[in-house]
């Protein structure tokens, strides 16, 4: 008896001495005033997943995961980065470009005085030699892109370089894929010739330790964590007399959401990366930590992503190849509550896939008539019309049926994303509500994008819109992008719903030309307006809403990022652009130093 | 022959079996499923906006990966690059190696899963035969009952998340997540190994109250049935001692299906401790292995799963071959039930 | 998740079993909690407007209390109402797969320890493969080829990978009682193979596969939550799993919305807790001796 008792004692004891040890560990304190000092001159940034490699660093490999390692921002640089929200082309690594009379070619004077990390100049050798690399291994990322549009990059002298064009393209210089300028994600990156020439296989190649221009080195990589430490020779501190305040940054993945969000209310991060948290707990973290900010103060406290959701139509077969049964769709979306349910009031909707840029509105504001005959807002009773003129009439149990065929539309979408989980189940039970009886199917990793492609589907939604800007987005449309159903589509935005109208093609021809002899905004707007008439008549897709892009910054260590009131750069810390926000840069307007964030309370 | 080593050759060729089998429906299974796994590399590429029309990528990977060759020839080719260990390069991390993926991560879900199985299997064990022995006589303790049920009925992941929120957030005594602090070097010193420590409190304390619960119920409920045996009976008239009736006769009949329950049960465990990975972003193999069940990342699939089985089998295979140890009434018969 | 010790026992009355079950105490309330859980979900259910269960019926993210009984979520749903239809959808997960799972592995325990030789060693090789092998990851690669199916297909799917546990049991317990002698004075009486199965081993069996049921479903149901919570549960039916999805894709713990997924995991647990108290009330009736133990 004495012995049972005694047992059980000691198991007792084992469990708890483990939990007071663990406790006691805990207790440890590590100097507080160290790891304080330390802590404030840390930028924490949390990404959504682990680092499956980080052994791995080659942009150009294509497992690599080039947004959230943070490698494109920290270590590498551009020629030329896009402030979307000024409009603004900063030169950076390079001093400016210019194009021949057809659009050919592209000179560009490179700056004086940029060194790699390991000291090499950086001159126009390095650009011949990565567009060479680019050429000779199509397996790279983005090779096949920049070898469709650029023949050859041709070396003038050591800081300049010429592009020769495959066709004339007044816009070539934004495009990322085949430019080395970046305005959203990343683009073709330089890398340096002394590194890589002696490469054997540049897509195996692992990079390490690798060499950029960047302000930052790359110190230690594990799966939770890509950490970086300023370095004191970057050439920007020479040419531009400015350092960047985070002596350390790192890329860190602390969990699923509820981890996010727990970590920025403790202030052990500054800033989640896009689409972890969602508004709910983002309001939360308010309440619970007040220097946390997102763009605005108020609601919907969301910086507006150039890439505004919709839903797609199949256009290739039936139904969806009535427009009446598109419109009468469209009609039975109730966006508001999509964006109060789905998106918890942190956005607004939307009546077209353009982003809510205020460049942008000269041109909404001249399509606004044909917007409002359109069937792009709620309307029940313009439903149902739609659907009795297209032959249908409401069944015993009040769906919509034509030759004793329900309409019964297949909705797809992708089963990973959240946001795409949380817009579907409001809009099936709206359709559903309106008498159509979709069915619906979320699928997820490689199996969306196969089946997504090929056109399997009658809806997918939401659907995002980039890059936003008025000629790209029209773009999208173009029956260039059209290939039969089951071959897959360049991508999903990209036509893989299967449009094509030859009048909207003619004003989107126009609109490129347009733009290449430098036409004047109200010729633009004209050739806009021209397309637009056939477009909202067939109405391809259904716009929805704005995407939020929620990014809280945290204001207990660092101080200085762009907000509603103080817009001066995108507040985006996903985008290789992200540099900026830490060493400012160089208004093209004004000529004046705009500063990067700096350290709180200074 | 020893009849003993014969015992234990049988087991070891249900071992190789168990392999050879799980393997072929892992290689076969995820290349039924429709699906492009060349889509996860251009997927990757095409987030950051990028390689529209990459057909002729597509095509120019498939040959590097080999899966232009007909299946059979790849189920041939994928035995003979294991027996050289090679276990391939991973598709939608290419280049990074399929082998160097998975043994970093191994010993993060080893690590967790061992201990706090045997310690939740011991110490369920043990107190779940107290109690059970002293019945009605234990007061108080007979709490424990309730307890444990409503512990094991929990979710794995719901207790994380209530652990998560309580005593990282709520009293910040443990870490959010991870498996040790960023800027920490992986090393066998102190400061290290305190570190990982506390890091793996919480995602332990989740299985491990769980599981414990179960033990608990199951070890309680066999000594319960064992009370009332002939032999225990006669041992109690022949006025031994009641520890060691316990200890000595009862314990030891119910080690063996509580064993049994342990070696059936660690199949279950493994994808518990997946949902636990992903929640205390603890990077082991469970998480691993769902992102590449995901985008069909057929080698890092095969690669996880087959770590994964040659643990489990290994571990059943060593249970088993101790069961003639522990009660040699066993001894000869193979598989045992109770 | 490891099989409750089942223990070794002769029913002698048939009759009598079912009498001595609904005296039994443990039998009678956890049977009662499971009913009136199950009868009260789906009685509600059929009373409640199909259109009240669309997103948005209700008001936001209401405590209970305030005009719903238990809540509302993020998509501006009921918890109760969601409850009505979850309770039924999951038994039904658990029920299917479990009964799948239990007569599948009956079968194969049976045929592999009655008919033993070559038979017994080639079904025992399955057997312990199919235990080995982590079977979520297996439901996890399914579930991710046959997205968007419904209740039955998930209860199909969960079951195909239930079989191996009974099997064992069922196999042991077999080879246990041919050693008895049943079998044996069977044969000496003419009996063949299929009528000692079901007249002579089958009424033993059946406090066995009753205990095995039991676990098999409560194995079930968390299977089906697991996957629910990774995103791979039905889509368009609710489930207990899936009220924790959403709960959890709405940041429900962080934002103190306490209702939406206590909800849920309080009814997990009540629904365990009374199919356990079932199993015991089921053990102590086969086992007398253990009747008079708390």
């Amino acid at each position: 008896m004495v012995r049972s008792r005694g047992i059980l004692l000691v198991s007792l004891l084992l469990l708890v001495t483990m939990a007071v040890t663990s406790a006691c560990a805990a207790a440890v304190p590590a100097g507080p005033s160290a790891a304080e000092l330390e802590r404030a001159q840390t930028l924490n940034i949390a990404v959504s997943r682990p680092f499956a490699d980080p052994t791995l660093f080659n942009i150009y490999a294509p497992g690599f995961d080039r947004s959230r390692t943070g490698l494109g921002a920290m270590v590498h640089e551009y020629l030329f980065y896009l402030n979307m929200e000024t409009g603004e082309f900063v030169p950076w690594l390079a001093e400016g470009y210019e194009y021949n009379d057809d659009y050919t070619e592209i000179t560009v004077t490179l700056r004086d005085g940029v060194t790699w990390s390991d000291g090499e100049a950086f001159n126009a050798d390095d650009i011949v030699f990565t567009y060479e690399m680019l050429r000779n291994n199509p397996a790279l990322t983005w090779a096949n892109e920049a070898n469709k549009a650029v023949a050859a990059v041709e070396k003038i002298d050591d800081l300049t370089v010429k592009f020769m064009l495959t066709e004339p393209n007044p816009r070539q210089h934004l495009v990322r894929e085949t430019f080395p300028a970046v305005g959203v994600w990343s683009g073709i990156t330089i890398q340096p010739e002394h590194i890589w020439r002696g490469v054997e296989d540049p897509v195996t190649f692992k990079n390490d330790p690798p060499i950029g221009t960047g302000p930052y080195r790359l110190e230690a990589a594990t799966e939770s964590a890509f950490s970086y430490v300023r370095r004191d020779d970057w050439w920007g501190t020479e040419v531009f007399g400015v350092t960047p305040a985070p002596v350390r940054v790192n890329f860190m993945h602390v969990g699923p959401e509820t981890s996010v969000a727990l970590a920025l209310s403790a202030n052990e991060i500054d800033s989640p990366a896009i689409a972890i948290l969602s508004p709910g707990a983002f309001m939360s973290v308010k309440e619970r930590n007040p220097n946390v900010k997102a763009w605005t103060e108020e609601a919907p406290y969301a910086w507006y992503d150039p890439c505004p959701r919709a839903l797609l139509f199949q256009m290739a077969k039936p139904p969806m190849d009535d427009p009446l049964v598109r419109k009468g769709i469209s009609s039975l979306i109730d966006r508001d509550q999509i964006v109060a349910l789905a998106y918890e009031g942190a956005t607004v909707v939307t009546d077209n896939v353009w982003p809510e840029y205020s460049g942008l509105q000269p041109y909404k504001d001249a399509i606004s008539d044909i917007i409002a005959d359109s069937a792009v807002t709620f309307n029940p009773e313009a439903a149902e019309q739609y659907f009795t003129e297209a032959g249908y009439a409401k069944d015993g149990d009040g769906f919509w049926a034509k030759d004793g065929q329900r309409l019964s539309p297949l909705l797809m979408t992708n089963g990973d994303t959240p946001e795409a989980m949380k817009v579907t189940q409001v809009i099936v039970d709206q359709l559903e509500a309106g008498g159509v009886a979709v069915q619906f199917q979320p699928l997820g990793g490689a199996v969306v994008d196969a089946a997504i492609l090929a056109g399997e589907y009658d809806l997918y939604g939401p659907q995002a819109f980039c890059p936003g800007t008025i000629y790209e987005n029209m773009e999208l449309f173009h029956g260039k992008f059209f290939v039969p159903l089951g071959e897959p589509a360049p991508w999903y935005e990209r036509n893989s719903f299967r449009y094509a109208n030859p009048d909207y093609d003619a004003a989107v021809d126009a609109m490129l030309i347009a733009l290449g002899e430098n036409a004047d905004e109200a010729t633009l707007i004209d050739i806009f307006r021209q397309g637009m008439e056939v477009w909202y008549n067939d109405l391809p897709v259904a716009p929805l809403n704005q995407a939020p892009a929620l990014v809280p910054f945290n204001y207990t260590y660092w101080e200085g990022w762009p907000s509603a009131e103080n817009p001066w750069m995108m507040p985006v810390n996903w985008w290789a652009t992200m540099n900026l926000l830490l060493t400012g840069y160089e208004s093209t307007e004004t000529g004046e130093w705009i500063p990067g964030i700096h350290s709180a309370g200074q | 022959m020893n009849p003993y080593i014969r015992y234990v050759g049988e087991r070891l060729i249900l071992l190789l079996a168990t392999i050879f089998i799980s393997m072929t429906v892992v290689f076969f299974v995820p290349r039924m499923v429709p699906g492009e796994p060349m889509n996860a590399i251009f997927a990757n590429m095409a987030a950051v906006g990028g390689s529209m029309n990459a057909q002729e990528m597509i095509v120019e990977y498939r040959v590097r990966f080999g899966l232009d060759r007909p299946v059979w020839v790849q189920y041939v080719s994928f035995w003979r690059e294991l027996a050289q260990g090679n276990l391939g390069i991973s598709i939608s991390n290419f280049p990074s190696e399929v082998s160097g993926m998975l043994l970093s991560a191994l010993p993060w879900t080893i690590g967790l899963l061992t201990v706090t199985t045997v310690v939740s299997w011991v110490a369920g064990s043990v107190i779940g035969a107290v109690i059970g022995w002293r019945g009605r006589k234990a007061g108080w303790a007979r709490l424990m009952v309730p307890v444990a049920l409503v512990l094991y009925t929990t979710p794995y992941y719901i207790l994380a998340l209530i652990l998560v929120f309580v005593f990282a957030f709520h009293w910040p005594i443990f870490p959010l997540s991870g498996a040790y602090s960023v800027g920490m070097r992986p090393g066998l010193n102190t400061a290290f190994i305190v570190d990982v420590l506390r890091h793996a409190v919480l995602p332990a304390l989740s299985i491990l109250l769980v599981s414990l619960g179960w033990w608990f119920l199951s070890m309680r409920s066999l000594i319960i049935s064992l009370k009332g045996e002939d032999y225990i009976l006669n041992a109690e008239a022949m006025g031994i001692k009641e520890r060691r009736i316990l200890w000595g006769y009862a314990f030891r009949n119910a080690l063996l299906p509580q064993t049994t329950g342990l070696a059936i049960s660690l199949g279950h465990i493994v994808g518990g401790a997946l949902i636990t990975e992903v929640i205390f972003a603890y990077p082991g193999i469970g998480y691993r292995i769902y992102n590449a069940i995901k985008s069909l990342d057929y080698p890092l699939i095969q690669g996880g799963v087959l770590l994964i089985i040659i643990s489990v089998a290994l571990a059943n295979f060593l249970i088993d071959a101790a069961y003639p140890l522990i009660d040699p009434r066993i001894r000869f018969e193979g598989s045992g039930g109770s | 998740m490891a099989v409750a010790p089942v223990q070794d026992t002769i029913v002698e009355s048939h009759k009598g079993v079912l009498w001595e079950l609904q005296r039994n105490r443990k039998f009678t309330i956890g049977g009662a909690i499971f009913l009136a859980m199950l009868l009260t979900a789906l009685i509600a259910g059929m009373m409640i407007d199909p259109d009240l269960r669309k997103s948005g019926s209700f008001p936001q993210r209401l405590p209970p209390g305030e005009g719903t009984l238990f809540g509302t979520t993020s998509l501006g749903q009921s918890v109760a109402i969601q409850l009505t239809e979850a309770i039924p959808n999951s038994v039904q997960v658990g029920l299917i797969a479990a009964a799948v799972g239990t007569i599948l592995g009956a079968l194969i325990g049976f045929v592999s320890g009655y008919f033993g030789g070559k038979v017994d060693a080639v079904l025992r090789i399955l057997i312990d493969v199919f235990l080995s092998v982590p079977s979520l990851l297996f439901l996890i690669l399914i579930a991710a080829l046959v997205r968007g199916v419904g209740v039955m297909a998930m209860a199909l799917i969960i079951g195909a990978f239930a079989w191996p546990s009974p099997a064992r049991q069922v196999r042991a317990q077999v080879l246990s009682l041919k050693e008895r002698g049943f079998v044996q004075v069977a044969r000496l009486s003419g009996m063949n193979g299929m009528e000692i199965i079901l007249i002579e081993l089958m009424p033993h069996m059946f406090q066995w596969l009753g205990a095995n049921f039991v676990n098999a479903f409560i194995a079930a149901v968390l299977a089906e939550s697991g996957l629910s919570i990774l995103g791979l549960g039905p889509s368009r039916e609710m489930t207990l799993g899936m009220m924790i999805y959403w709960a959890l894709n709405y940041s429900a713990i962080f934002q103190n919305l306490w209702w939406w997924w206590l909800a849920p995991v309080i009814t997990l647990m009540a629904l365990f807790l009374s199919l356990y108290l079932v199993h015991i009330g089921f053990d102590e009736v086969s086992n007398p001796r253990l009747r008079t133990e708390g």
